[in-house]
Parts: structure tokens; C-alpha cells; sequence
């Protein structure tokens, strides 16, 4: 897909840089035309669509989804992956909102993005930790601190919950505010877009991540500090959960122990349907965009058309496998004479320490 | 067999030795661990973990892995439950449940090795797949009257004695898995597979052909669990056994497959559901709120990895120590014999 | 470099090894207690909103006077299947008794019949089990008094009185209580006083979280343009529905009511968003269950009609069906909310 691009320095120009390769363009294009048909569709055939209201709704929703999503892709893009997004949105959620409880004045929102962030980051590193330290599959390890993380949520949580009327006046008013118009929660899902996408194009950790999920073995070859980076990105998708907690309180109010629970793999699917391969190795901050966007839309159609509440799962679940087979299927066909080198080194070389990802030989230490 | 024989005096001696310690402790703390009433309810707990536990077993061994079985189990037990409460023969639906089951594992082979798509990606999606058409079917709702046939099998005791039959039944699958994994062909290729998917392929193994089958008896346990889930609990619920997936991966992990592939063996995945269940039924006993049990099974998951490497460590440190030549061979000849 | 490597991982098992015994340690234990005492087990449909704690509260103290060690604990999450486990392993370490609030009468009832084979006194609190499997059910406040004042509540504040379509937004489909209730105000409808007034769906959200009651309020009231009211008898559903309506400015098109937490609902009773709402004292409900269960567990209380027993002074009798009610439900409005006392 892109593996001989992510190995050459990034290209000048920023229009250049969106429309990659052929395969990038025509993957990306199709998903938005998708998008705008779907929208336009339901807008023409439901009246309830198209209030205002219901968008409004609808892309806070998203933005929040988005946010976590964005983090998530990352992992994924480095052919890793976390399952306890949700848990940390929820601790997260629920400290951040206690600590600037006590905080007035400006400082406040101050405090509440740097430590929703670096709490997020800080739990994002334990999944590092055991990945790293203990060569865990990252499937395993985030299995695992889901349900520690989800036990420390309950705990700090202590059998009751943050009412609103603790929740900082900033903090509950940034649902409703709009900055030019906007919402300010779409402007922070544009933010954390924009900011991730960056590192991920232009700067060396982000190529370092590509590397690392295209080929790993390669990656070592080639000098990757596969330790450092696993660290760093994990810490990247836990901070932006972490954020996502923040959104979170604004957008709820209460916060229980029950915050982010089920997100998980909404989460994965919005980055997965959105373009970022499970292979590893390719997509963007803008795929989980799109894929939480287009998703949103869905859930929001089947709502409004009385198909039943339930059905979220199945779409999700469903969601994931298409794509997923949809990209490697369209991705293999430009990928085969890239994948026989691959094959090649993978025989020769030290070991994927990650487990039920790869596709290429089952090679282990 | 040897592989059998000379995993059995380490890993899963070291599975004996906890079990008996948590029984001897957990008598001495709460008094009430070995009593017969808890005996039985804990055993009977087990059963649905043990069930995944065994189906998931050889899909790990071939460095897959399958997330979906709580998925299957689930959608078994709604359509099972859902069957019989419309009033069809309590065999038929049996039939159709497990019918439905080897399709689940079926779909997950298909789509993971035909079309070589990665196993995580493929059963995260199918997990959520197959609970939501749980949902679907159920709702909200919960079906809490079932056939007297499904209730005794998931909780009654074999006549005349208080071993209940579910477990005597687990037990039988697992002696007929452990003989399949351990003492056929097909299971020298499930460890082969494991160990590295090209060489197996290139040693003439069908690595298709075995993938395929190792999902769908994956997907058939699961779907058996989910019929036992209905008699233990006398309950069909969309997303029903949902918490059962993290006890069953450590269950997995800590019975000695590795989580690369390519080793492990039955008796240790038995072995180490039981310690769970007893460790659970512990930690419930002495007061342990349902977060705290949930996230000792996610401590104890991490130590069960983490400990293999740092003990192998430790072998090499010890024996690099006392390094003579003949040492230094036979070290070289029996660590590659170990394998990890 | 490779003995660094070493190293560090051996220094991060150690430490994720002593980790793990240690918060598992903390977070564990709940159960000390007056040596002496008979021991009980209070499990609520789930651990973590305010009524459940507030209740425990309420069992500890007044249970510590009657001799009564009351224990607490339950699933995290509305899962009768995770209560049958909490169930089995109250019998098994040899509590004498067990109060329950049911996340399902029905999945729960074989456990809690084999709980009284073996000696087990029963008693279900909040929401209640199948009568065989419990010897007496102590309600917060009696259905026919909560049916009656969110329809009350609710019909006071339409425009014009008592006239309109309305939802429920209920919780779990099988919460046994919510479904007591939910079928009373059915029945009630049927009256002369609410005859114009139309229940036009009971909306069970798939879990009790609030994302989860957003969502699918979201969805009722997009299904149901005509809706103006919404009763929620949940203090959860009816927190996440007091924010929907806040956050996306429709306080005004809808009359929201039903039973909160006077904690969570202030703020949308200074914004005005919702006017008035019920709840009863749950500290005072885990009081009744503890003296209820006392005096079953001395004989003293069979579930028989017209029996009674005190309870903090308070005499307190059994109505048919073996229920005690706890007291009575408060209604909250601006004025009251803020000295509610629990």
C-alpha cells in the first residue's frame, strides 16, 4: 500500500502529501463521496435528519468518537492495538473533572487539557510497558489492562459518581459553546486531526511508525527505535482517550463508573472503516475522521428509521470485517511484489513480537 | 507423547503446586473454599470458562487467535433459548444452536485463511457481529424458562453423586481433545503450524485445512458453553458471557500455550481453569468486590506471560554461571529442545 | 545491551508482581466487622450509583444495632448472572442472610431457592424476586404511590393539564422493578383523572449507562414527534435525559419528570429544566431491610399479612404480598431540593 512511500522522505507540498500513492487517493476520495451520498440521501428522505438539531447532535457525537479514534488509529497503524481506550476515557473522565472541581479562574481549562492529557498519556503507557517489558501481544496486554484499568475506574469512582454541579462552569458550558459558529467540540477533533496528522507525516516518529507497521523487521534493519516508539505512541493514544474523557464530562455531566464503557470497539471500527488498515502500515488522523463520521451517520439513519437500538453492535462488527476485507483484497493486488521481499526478509529474520496480526508467516522467537 | 510427557513435569507442575496452595490457603482464611456446596458451585462456574477455554486452546497453538467465542456463545444460547420458549423440540434446537456454532467458527476459518485476513481483526469483528444479532433476536428481553433436559445438564449432579455432569462431560472433551492435540497428526500439525506457518507449509501439512478446523472447533466450544451457560444459570440474555472472554484468554495463557503458538498442552489450559475458578471463588469468599476479582484475573494474566521469559532467563543466568564445557553443551542441546 | 534488556524486564516483572498484589489487596477486602455479629450479605442490582451506597449505609448502622454485621458487594454491572455468583458465595461462606435488589426475578430465583434450602433468610429490597425464593420484600415506597405521582407530576405540568402523549424512559427490560412500576402506570391510565394522557412507548435502553439512555432517548423522541412529556424512574435515565434536554436547549418543548437523585438533578432544577421529580430516602429503605431481616432471622417474621415489627421506633407492618413499605416517596422541587437530606 504505502510501504515504499512511508520509507521515502515526505514529499513537499501538502496537496501532494494528502493524495499519496494512486491507491491512497481513490481509497480516501471514495470514502468521502460515500460519506456526502449517504448524507444527501437520508437528508432528502427523513425529515428528522435533516433538523438542525439532530446534525448538531450528531457531530458532537462523532467529534468525541473521533477524538478516541484518532489515538486508536495510531496504534493501529503501527500494526498494534488498544483495547482499553475506553477505560482510560473513563478514569480520565472522572479525575479530571474531581481535580479542576477545586480549580477557579482561568487556570482551570488549562489544567484540565494538560491533565486529561498526560493522565491518558501515563495509562497509555502501562499497555507500553507490558508490550514492551514483557513482549506481550498487544491484543493480550490491553486485554488485560482493560479490565485492571476498568477495575481502577470503579474504584476511584468509590461507589458513586461526579455529579454536575461539581463539573467546573468552563467544563459543562463547552458542549453548547460554538467558536465562530462551531462547535467547540468539532474544533477540537479538527485540532487533535490536524496535530496528529502532522507528526504522523512530517515528523520521524511518525515515519518511524509506518515503518514499524508496514514491516517490523525491516524496521530494526533500518534503525527504528522500535522501543522507544511503542512507548510514544501508546502514550500518544492514551492522551488523546484521555481528552476524549474531558469531552466526555462536558458532554454527560454525570460521570459514573459505567463512562466509555462499550466504546471500544466503536472506536476501532471508526478507524478501521475509515481507512486504517489492520495490516498495519497506512492510513491517517483524517481516516478516523471519516470512519467515526460515517459510522455516526449510520447509527444516527438506523435510529431515526426505528431499526432497532440493538443493531449498533452488529453494525460495528459487520463494519469491521468489510473493510477489512474490502482493503486487503483491493490492497493485495498492489502490494504483491512488495510482500515477496517482505516474505523474503520475514524468513531471514528476528521475530514479529505481535501475535495474530500479521498475515505473513507465523514466525515467532 | 514427549512433548506431552516433558511439558507435564514443568509448567504444569507449577499449576498443581498453586492450586493446592490457593486450597490450602483459602480453606485457612475463609474455612468455606472445600465445602461441597462450594465445590459445586465453583465447578459448575468453570464449566462455561473451561468450554472457551478448550475451543480456544488450538487456535492460539496455530498463532491465531479467536475473540469472537463470546459472540458464538451468546447467539447460541439466545437461539436455543429463544427456540424453546416458542415451543420446539428441545433437541432440535440443541441441533440447531450447535449447527449454528460450527457456522460462526466456519465463517471466522474462512474469512482469516482463505482470505488471509489477520485473525485479531477478523474475530474483533465477528465478536461484535454475532452479539449484536444476539441483540437483535433478544432485545432486552431475558428468557428464564428452559426445558428440564437443558437445565440438568448444565447443573445437575451424575445420579447418585455430587460431581455434577457438566463437569464430567468437560472432562471427557478434554481427554478427547488432549488426545487429538497430542497423539494424532493433525495435531503435530496444529503445533507445527505454530511453531513457523512456512515451514509447515513447506513440509506438506494442509496449514489451510487445519486453520479452518481449529476456528470451527473453536466456534463448536463456544457454542457448547453457551448451551451449559443456559443450564448453570437458567438464563438466556443478549451479550449473555460476555465477561468470560479475559478469564478464558488467562485460562488459555496460563495452562502453558504460549501466546506466539507453537506449544502447550490440554491438561494445562484444565489445570489452569480450575486455579482461576478456585482463585475466583476465593477472592468471592473473602469479600473481594466483582472489580477486584476481574482484575486479579488481568494481574495474573500479565505474570502468566511475563513469567516464562524471566524464568527461562534465569535458567540461562544459573547455567551460564556454572559453565563448564559439558554444562555449556548440554544447556545448548536442552534449550533447543525446550523450544521457548 | 542485551543484560540491560534483561534487567529491565526482570525489574519490571518484580514490580508488576508485587503490583498486583498490592491494589488487589487494597481493593478487596470488605469484610470486617464486629466479631460476634451474624453476618449478611447486601447485594444491589449493581455497585456504584448513590441509592445502592446510601442504602448499604443504612443496613450498616442499623444492622450494627441489632447485631447485624451487613456486608456489601455486587457486579458492576446490571447482570442477574454476576448476582447468582454473589449469591452462591454468601452462602457458601456461611452468611445467615442475604438482601437482594434483583436485576432479574427470574434468573436469580434458583439461587436464591437453594440459598434458603440451605438455611438462608432471604430478603429483597428496591426490586423484588420471585415470592418463592424470598420471605419478604421491603419496597422503597408502594408502586400504586409511585405510579401515581409521576403521573401526577408529570399531568400538573402539561399544557394544557393532564392532556398529551408521553414516554417512559425505563431502564434494563428485566428489571423487576422498573417493570412493577411501569405496568401500575398502565394501569393507572385507565383512570378518569389521566385519560387524556397517552403512554406511547416504554423506551429499556440496553444497559444502565448513560450513554446508553441518551441515545436511546434520542431515538424515542425522534420516533415520536407528538411527545411532550417524559417520565424517567430512573435517576440515571432521568440525569442523561435532564442533559439532553439541557445541552441541546429543548427544556421548554418537553416536560421531563420521574425519580432523580436530588444531588444530580439540582442544577437542572435552578436552570429550570425540570420542575419537579420523586425520590425516597435509601438510607431509610437499607434501615427497614436490616430490622426486616433481623426479625426473620429470629422467627419473629414469616411475610404473613398484618404481621409487623419496630424499626427505629417505627412500627412497620407487612401488606399483602409480603412487602413492607419504607416510607414514602418526596416529591423535589426548586425549593426543596436542596435540604433533601440524602
Amino acid at each position: 500500500m504505502s510501504t515504499v512511500s512511508s520509507l521515502t522522505p515526505a514529499p513537499a507540498s501538502a496537496l501532494k502529501r494528502v493524495f499519496g500513492s494512486g491507491f491512497f487517493k481513490r481509497s480516501d476520495t471514495s470514502l468521502l463521496v460515500l460519506i456526502v451520498v449517504v448524507t444527501a440521501v437520508a437528508a432528502a428522505t427523513l425529515g428528522d435528519f435533516r433538523t438542525i438539531s439532530n446534525f448538531s447532535n450528531l457531530l458532537n457525537t462523532v467529534a468525541l468518537i473521533a477524538i478516541v479514534a484518532i489515538g486508536e488509529a495510531v496504534t493501529i497503524i503501527a500494526r498494534q492495538i488498544d483495547l482499553s481506550v475506553g477505560a482510560i476515557l473513563g478514569i480520565c473522565a472522572y479525575l479530571v473533572g474531581e481535580t479542576t472541581h477545586h480549580i477557579s479562574g482561568p487556570l482551570g481549562p488549562v489544567v484540565g487539557v494538560a491533565m486529561s492529557l498526560a493522565l491518558g498519556g501515563v495509562l497509555g503507557l502501562g499497555n507500553a510497558l507490558l508490550i514492551d517489558a514483557l513482549k506481550m501481544p498487544a491484543i493480550i496486554a490491553t486485554l488485560a489492562t482493560l479490565s485492571i484499568y476498568t477495575g481502577v475506574q470503579i474504584f476511584v469512582n468509590n461507589g458513586s459518581q461526579l455529579y454536575l454541579t461539581q463539573v467546573p462552569k468552563w467544563l459543562s458550558g463547552l458542549r453548547g459553546a460554538t467558536w465562530f459558529g462551531i462547535s467547540t467540540f468539532i474544533w477540537v477533533a479538527v485540532i487533535c486531526m490536524l496535530v496528529v496528522g502532522f507528526i504522523l507525516r512530517r515528523t520521524r516518529f511518525g515515519r518511524d511508525v509506518y515503518a514499524l507497521g508496514s514491516n517490523p523487521e525491516a524496521a530494526i534493519y533500518l534503525g527504528v527505535k522500535v522501543r522507544l516508539r511503542t512507548y510514544q505512541l501508546f502514550a500518544l493514544c492514551g492522551a488523546m482517550a484521555g481528552l476524549g474523557g474531558l469531552l466526555y464530562v462536558s458532554q454527560f455531566g454525570n460521570v459514573d463508573a459505567t463512562a466509555g464503557s462499550g466504546m471500544n470497539l466503536t472506536v476501532i471500527a471508526a478507524a478501521v472503516v475509515g481507512g486504517v488498515s489492520l495490516f498495519g502500515g497506512s492510513g491517517n488522523a483524517y481516516n478516523a475522521v471519516l470512519g467515526a463520521l460515517l459510522l455516526g451517520e449510520i447509527q444516527n439513519i438506523l435510529e431515526l428509521t426505528r431499526i432497532s437500538v440493538f443493531a449498533e453492535q452488529t453494525l460495528q462488527g459487520v463494519a469491521i470485517v468489510v473493510a477489512v476485507a474490502v482493503y486487503a483484497v483491493v490492497s493485495r493486488r498492489l502490494r504483491r511484489p512488495v510482500r515477496r521481499e517482505a516474505m523474503a526478509v520475514a524468513t531471514m529474520g528476528a521475530a514479529t513480537p505481535l501475535a495474530g496480526a500479521t498475515s505473513e508467516g507465523g514466525s515467532h522467537e | 507423547m514427549n512433548r506431552l510427557r516433558h511439558a507435564v513435569v514443568r509448567w504444569e507442575s507449577g499449576l498443581v503446586l498453586l492450586i493446592i496452595l490457593v486450597m490450602v490457603l483459602g480453606q485457612w482464611a475463609d474455612g468455606d473454599l472445600l465445602s461441597s456446596f462450594n465445590l459445586q458451585t465453583t465447578a459448575l462456574n468453570s464449566v462455561v470458562l473451561l468450554c472457551l477455554a478448550l475451543g480456544l486452546a488450538p487456535v492460539i497453538m496455530t498463532s491465531d487467535i479467536d475473540l469472537s467465542v463470546v459472540g458464538t456463545l451468546a447467539l447460541v444460547g439466545v437461539v436455543i433459548g429463544d427456540l424453546t420458549a416458542h415451543g420446539t423440540n428441545t433437541w432440535l434446537a440443541i441441533g440447531i444452536g450447535l449447527a449454528i456454532s460450527l457456522v460462526c467458527g466456519l465463517i471466522n476459518g474462512l474469512l482469516v485463511v482463505l482470505f488471509d485476513l489477520p485473525a485479531l481483526a477478523v474475530t474483533l469483528g465477528t465478536m461484535g457481529a454475532y452479539t449484536g444479532v444476539s441483540f437483535l433476536i433478544l432485545k432486552g428481553l431475558a428468557i428464564s424458562t428452559f426445558p428440564s433436559v437443558i437445565v440438568s445438564m448444565g447443573s445437575s449432579n451424575v445420579t447418585g453423586t455430587q460431581i455434577p455432569f457438566a463437569v464430567v462431560l468437560l472432562i471427557v472433551f478434554a481427554a478427547i481433545l488432549s488426545f487429538i492435540l497430542h497423539g494424532t497428526v493433525f495435531g503435530k500439525s496444529v503445533f507445527a503450524i505454530g511453531g513457523s506457518r512456512k515451514a509447515a507449509l513447506f513440509s506438506g501439512i494442509a496449514v489451510n485445512r487445519v486453520r479452518i478446523t481449529t476456528f470451527v472447533i473453536s466456534g463448536l466450544m463456544a457454542g457448547i458453553a453457551g448451551l451449559l451457560f443456559l443450564g448453570n444459570y437458567q438464563t438466556a440474555q443478549a451479550g449473555m458471557g460476555a465477561s468470560e472472554l479475559l478469564p478464558a484468554v488467562t485460562a488459555v495463557i496460563l495452562g502453558g500455550v504460549s501466546a506466539y503458538g507453537g506449544t502447550g498442552t490440554i491438561p494445562g489450559v484444565v489445570l489452569a481453569a480450575a486455579l482461576l475458578a478456585l482463585l475466583q471463588s476465593a477472592l468471592g469468599l473473602h469479600n473481594f468486590s466483582g472489580e477486584g476479582q476481574t482484575m486479579a484475573i488481568g494481574f495474573l494474566l500479565i505474570i502468566a506471560i511475563g513469567l516464562p521469559p524471566l524464568s527461562q532467563k534465569y535458567k540461562d543466568w544459573k547455567r551460564r554461571r556454572s559453565a563448564s564445557p559439558v554444562t555449556v553443551a548440554n544447556a545448548v542441546l536442552s534449550s533447543s529442545e525446550e523450544g521457548k | 545491551m542485551k543484560n540491560q534488556r534483561s534487567v529491565i524486564r526482570a525489574v519490571a516483572g518484580i514490580v508488576l508482581a508485587t503490583a498486583s498484589v498490592l491494589p488487589v489487596a487494597i481493593m478487596g477486602a470488605n469484610s470486617a466487622g464486629a466479631s460476634g455479629s451474624v453476618k449478611v450479605y447486601m447485594i444491589p442490582k449493581f455497585t456504584g450509583i448513590a441509592p445502592f451506597t446510601q442504602a448499604a449505609a443504612g443496613c450498616k448502622t442499623e444492622g450494627a444495632k441489632l447485631g447485624l454485621n451487613c456486608l456489601y458487594g455486587g457486579p458492576t454491572t446490571g447482570s442477574a448472572v454476576d448476582q447468582v455468583n454473589f449469591i452462591n458465595n454468601a452462602v457458601a461462606a456461611g452468611d445467615k442472610g442475604v438482601l437482594i435488589s434483583n436485576d432479574d426475578a427470574a434468573t436469580t430465583n434458583p439461587a436464591l431457592v437453594r440459598a434458603e434450602k440451605h438455611g438462608v433468610k432471604v430478603v429483597t429490597f428496591d426490586s423484588d424476586a420471585l415470592p418463592s425464593g424470598r420471605t419478604v420484600y421491603v419496597e422503597g415506597t408502594s408502586t400504586a404511590s409511585i405510579a401515581q405521582t409521576e403521573l401526577d407530576m408529570l399531568g400538573s405540568q402539561m399544557k394544557p393539564a393532564y392532556t398529551g402523549n408521553f414516554i417512559i424512559l425505563s431502564a434494563q427490560a428485566t428489571d423487576s422493578n422498573q417493570v412493577t412500576w411501569n405496568k401500575q402506570v398502565k394501569a393507572d391510565l385507565k383512570l378518569m383523572k389521566y385519560s387524556k394522557m397517552k403512554l406511547v412507548s416504554i423506551v429499556n435502553p440496553p444497559s444502565d449507562s448513560a450513554a446508553d439512555a441518551t441515545s436511546s432517548l434520542q431515538a424515542a423522541l425522534a420516533a415520536n414527534p407528538t411527545v411532550t412529556g417524559i417520565i424517567s424512574p430512573t435517576t440515571v435515565g432521568i440525569a442523561a435525559a435532564a442533559q439532553y434536554l439541557t445541552t441541546n436547549k429543548v427544556c421548554s418543548k418537553y416536560v421531563l419528570t420521574g425519580l432523580g437523585d436530588p444531588n444530580q438533578m439540582k442544577p437542572f432544577m435552578t436552570s429550570n429544566c425540570v420542575h419537579s421529580f420523586a425520590l425516597w430516602n435509601f438510607t431509610q429503605e437499607g434501615k427497614v431491610a436490616a430490622c426486616a431481616m433481623s426479625a426473620v432471622l429470629a422467627g419473629k417474621l414469616t411475610g404473613k399479612t398484618g404481621q409487623s415489627f419496630m424499626c427505629a421506633g417505627v412500627k412497620e407492618v407487612v401488606l399483602p404480598g409480603q412487602t413492607v413499605s419504607a416510607g414514602n416517596a418526596e416529591v423535589f422541587t426548586k425549593a426543596n431540593v436542596g435540604s433533601a437530606g440524602f
